[in-house]
């Protein structure tokens, strides 16, 4: 079980994604295209692996469109939640990915404020996961 | 072969009931039993709490059940695709006012597949 952060701006989101874990309580892996997020949540290439808990996908990724990115991840596998950095007013962000099931929405500056939102929401949604058992998630 | 259908509804429930116009939001679930074309048995099965981004508790809370087919008016796309990774085949029934209409629908081969093309915004909001 682990969270995937899909950005390229890997340095500067690297205090975010350590407040993740550490919030979580779970390892974050951070990867710079939402090619290769996808690969790592296909169950068919990774069989063995548990799939991850949550993608939180940054809408300043190259190679594919924010929106192409979710309904592919959620062809994939729609068990994986996600979380999308974008600097999107809500309504329009709202407008743009309804029916996509995002958990949050969080700006593409993201804070350990925001990790310790995201880590409440993921233990609202699963509340039995027993990945949520670890001391950083009491 | 028996079939268990989940019709999401509107209080209280039960064939003479509304049809939920959206699956995740409605008051309960009518499950009904069907076999050889005949409605068996009818039962009531409450939803679950409904979180932001939580789309997948229904879908979870309908397969533990043992629900193998839905009927539904709206959805987002991502409850639909997991309805569709545990096997549940989802149906349109958007044209349906009451449950025994979609149960009738159903039985009779006119309801359609649920495909991405009938899935709404705010499925999960």
């Amino acid at each position: 079980m682990a969270i995937i952060v899909a950005s390229p701006r890997a340095e500067i989101l690297d205090s975010f994604a350590a407040a993740v874990a550490e919030a979580v309580g779970v390892a974050v892996l951070s990867v710079e295209s939402g090619a290769r997020m996808l690969e790592m949540c296909d169950p068919s290439k990774h069989p063995s692996s548990p799939r991850p808990e949550l993608v939180i996908v940054d809408s300043m990724l190259m190679d594919i469109p924010t929106k192409t990115l979710l309904v592919k991840l959620m062809t994939l596998n729609a068990s994986i939640n996600s979380a999308v950095l974008s600097p999107l007013p809500e309504e329009h962000f709202h407008e743009r990915y309804e029916g996509l099931g995002i958990m949050a929405q969080l700006n593409e500056n993201p804070t350990a404020k925001d990790a310790q939102t995201i880590a409440e929401q993921l233990r609202e949604l699963a509340p039995d996961n027993p990945a949520w058992t670890s001391s950083a998630c009491a | 072969m028996k079939t268990i259908l989940a019709i999401p509804s509107e209080n209280p429930g039960g064939l003479s009931a509304a049809l939920g116009q959206h699956f995740g939001h409605c008051d309960l679930y009518t499950i009904v039993e069907i076999e050889n074309g005949e409605a068996l048995n009818v039962s009531l099965l409450p939803n679950v709490p409904h979180q932001h981004g939580g789309c997948m508790a229904p879908v979870n809370h309908l397969a533990s059940h043992g629900v193998q087919k839905l009927i539904a008016g709206g959805m987002g796309m991502r409850p639909l695709m997991g309805f569709q990774q545990k096997g549940i085949e989802v149906y349109f029934g958007g044209a349906s006012a009451l449950v025994q209409d979609a149960v009738n629908a159903f039985i009779e081969g006119r309801l359609s597949q649920f495909s991405t093309e009938n899935t709404c915004g705010g499925g999960c909001s």
